[in-house]
């Protein structure tokens, strides 16, 4: 019987976990392309190449996690008997990878953020940098 | 059938699919970089090809090597938990791999550039 509820807990958990993954990654690059595009300067095919490097990094990461805690001990401290418990797990596991995923997210964001910033500072100087002693 | 060979049944093909479109998607959007570092179309291509093969190889060649220390397998219930941890630890491989190689590309591509 607990072997059953666990199963269905996992049957539960894997759509949902993977959905999830799947829609913040597409969120987070459709809207990163524009980064990329300042980050290499407007140099479309390495800047969607980079997007799409990076896609696949965000998805190996995120789904490896996801499949890595996937596991639910029953033992005779947790018996896995109850509907009750089932959910009480089932929000436990997914509340804890939302957060995992919200955290990736804002890193991403972060990463991209800064190389657009320095891709920015690399350019400014050869454009406004005025020498004091021509003045 | 033991449920031991149940699991490698599943968890083969599931890692080598993995590895195959993860090494081709890289491979295909891998080129550019290449293209940038050395500015030689025939060159780049051999040597993309080169770098494809030899992940196809080290990858695949772990995925399988890790079937010899597998548990042994009693329920339904262990044989999930033991395939999602063992692709869990090849898709996790994979992505610190690809990391440091976006990481790699995008040095070694800088240092090209200043030269």
């Amino acid at each position: 019987m607990e072997n059953k509820l666990v199963i269905i807990a996992y049957a539960i958990y894997l759509p949902v976990a993977l959905g999830l993954t799947y829609y913040v990654a597409r969120t987070l690059f459709k809207n990163a392309k524009v980064f990329m595009l300042d980050i290499f300067k407007g140099k479309q095919d390495i800047a969607y190449a980079t997007n799409r490097l990076f896609e696949i990094g965000f998805y190996l990461l995120n789904l490896g996690f996801a499949l890595m805690i996937l596991k639910i001990r029953v033992n005779q401290y947790n018996p896995f008997e109850t509907t009750q418990k089932l959910i009480e797990t089932l929000s436990y596991k997914v509340g804890g990878f939302s957060i995992y995923l919200g955290v990736m997210l804002f890193l991403n964001l972060l990463l991209f953020m800064r190389g657009r910033k320095k891709a920015r500072q690399s350019q400014l100087p050869k454009q406004q940098f005025v020498p004091p002693i021509a003045k | 059938m033991t449920y031991n060979l149940l699991s490698y049944i599943i968890y083969a093909p599931i890692a080598i699919y993995i590895t195959v479109v993860v090494g081709y998607q890289c491979y295909k959007n891998g080129l550019v970089y290449v293209l940038s570092i050395f500015q030689d179309e025939n060159l780049s291509l051999a040597i993309n090809r080169i770098l494809l093969t030899g992940y196809y190889l080290t990858n695949i060649g772990y995925a399988v090597l890790i079937i010899e220390s597998w548990e042994e397998v009693q329920s339904v219930l262990q044989l999930l938990n033991v395939l999602s941890f063992k692709l869990a630890g090849i898709i996790l491989l994979l992505a610190a791999l690809h990391y440091i190689n976006i990481l790699v590309l995008s040095l070694w591509r800088k240092t090209a550039h200043i030269k």
